[in-house]
C-alpha cells in the first residue's frame, strides 16, 4: 500500500505533461484559424473597398490594382505571393497566409482567396 | 497511515507546479483570442465608415458623427478606447493635398499616423480617396500581444 502511494508521487505532473501533448496542438490550431480569419477579413474589405473605387474609374483594372495595393500591402499580416486580377467587373486577390502552429503538421501557409462583382 | 502526510504534500507542490503553465496558456489563448475579434472590429470600422463616406455622409455634421459612434460602438469609440481619423486626400498637378480631416475619440492618445499622404494612395491626378485609420485597445493583458490594434482602408 505505502509503496503504491509512492508511486502515485507525480503522477499528475506526468497525466499534466502528457495532456500538454494534445491541449498545446489545439490551441495552437485556435490560434492559427483566428489569423486567418483575421487575414480573410481583411482581404474581403479590401478587395470589397477596391472593387467599389475601380467601378467609378475609366480604367478599372489599374484602379483596383491601386485601390487594393493600398489597402492591402504586401507583406501586410505577414502574408506572401499575392495576387489580385480584375476581370469583367469581377476583381478577385489571393494571399499565402502564414501559420505559426499548423506548420510544425507541414502546413507552412494557407491559401486565402476573396473576390467581389461589381 | 504514515505516508499520508508527505503523498498530501506531493499534491500541493504538483499542483503548484502544473498551476502557472496552465493559467500562462489560457491567459495567452484568451488574451490572443480577445485582441483578434478587436483587430476584426477595427476593421470593419474602418470600412463601414469609408462606405458611409461613399455614401456622401458628411462627416463634419452632428449626424455624420453620431453615425460614426453608431458604427463604432463595440470598439468602445466613445468611451475613449478607441480613436478614428478620417482623412480625404487629393491629388493635384502639384501634388498630394489633405482636403478634409476629422478624428473621433481619443485623438491624443492615438494621433492620425498619416505623414505623407502619397505613401498612403497611389491616385491618378485629379483623383480623390478617403483615408480611415482606426485604433483601439487590444483588451491583452499580457505583453505577448501589443496593447493597440490598428486598421486602416482607402477608398
Amino acid at each position: 500500500m505505502a509503496s503504491r502511494r509512492r508511486n502515485q508521487r507525480g503522477l499528475a505532473l506526468i497525466s499534466f505533461a502528457m495532456s500538454l501533448l494534445i491541449l498545446v496542438p489545439l490551441i495552437g490550431v485556435g490560434v492559427d484559424t483566428a489569423m486567418l480569419y483575421l487575414v480573410k477579413e481583411r482581404l474581403s474589405s479590401a478587395v470589397q473597398l477596391s472593387a467599389r473605387s475601380a467601378a467609378r474609374s475609366a480604367d478599372p483594372a489599374d484602379a483596383a490594382k491601386r485601390y487594393f495595393d493600398a489597402n492591402f500591402p504586401d507583406g501586410f499580416l505577414g502574408v506572401t505571393a499575392r495576387t489580385v486580377a480584375y476581370k469583367n467587373g469581377e476583381l478577385s486577390a489571393s494571399v499565402e497566409a502564414p501559420t505559426y502552429f499548423m506548420r510544425i503538421l507541414h502546413y507552412p501557409s494557407v491559401t486565402v482567396t476573396a473576390n467581389v462583382h461589381h | 497511515m504514515k505516508n499520508r502526510r508527505p503523498q498530501r504534500g506531493s499534491t500541493l507542490v504538483e499542483f503548484v507546479l502544473v498551476l502557472p503553465i496552465g493559467v500562462a496558456l489560457l491567459v495567452g489563448a484568451c488574451s490572443l483570442g480577445v485582441a483578434c475579434l478587436r483587430s476584426l472590429e477595427a476593421g470593419q470600422l474602418a470600412r463601414d465608415v469609408l462606405l458611409l463616406a461613399d455614401s456622401g455622409l458628411d462627416f463634419g455634421s452632428p449626424g455624420g458623427k453620431q453615425q460614426v459612434i453608431e458604427h463604432g460602438k463595440s470598439l468602445g469609440l466613445s468611451a475613449g478606447k478607441a480613436a478614428i481619423h478620417l482623412t480625404r486626400i487629393v491629388r493635384e498637378p502639384g501634388g498630394y493635398r489633405i482636403d478634409q480631416s476629422y478624428g473621433l475619440g481619443d485623438t491624443v492618445r492615438w494621433p492620425s499616423q498619416l505623414r505623407d499622404p502619397a505613401n498612403a494612395a497611389d491616385l491618378k491626378p485629379g483623383e480623390s480617396a478617403w483615408i480611415a485609420e482606426v485604433f483601439g485597445e487590444s483588451g491583452t493583458i499580457t505583453s505577448l500581444v501589443p496593447d493597440t490594434v490598428k486598421a486602416r482602408s482607402v477608398l
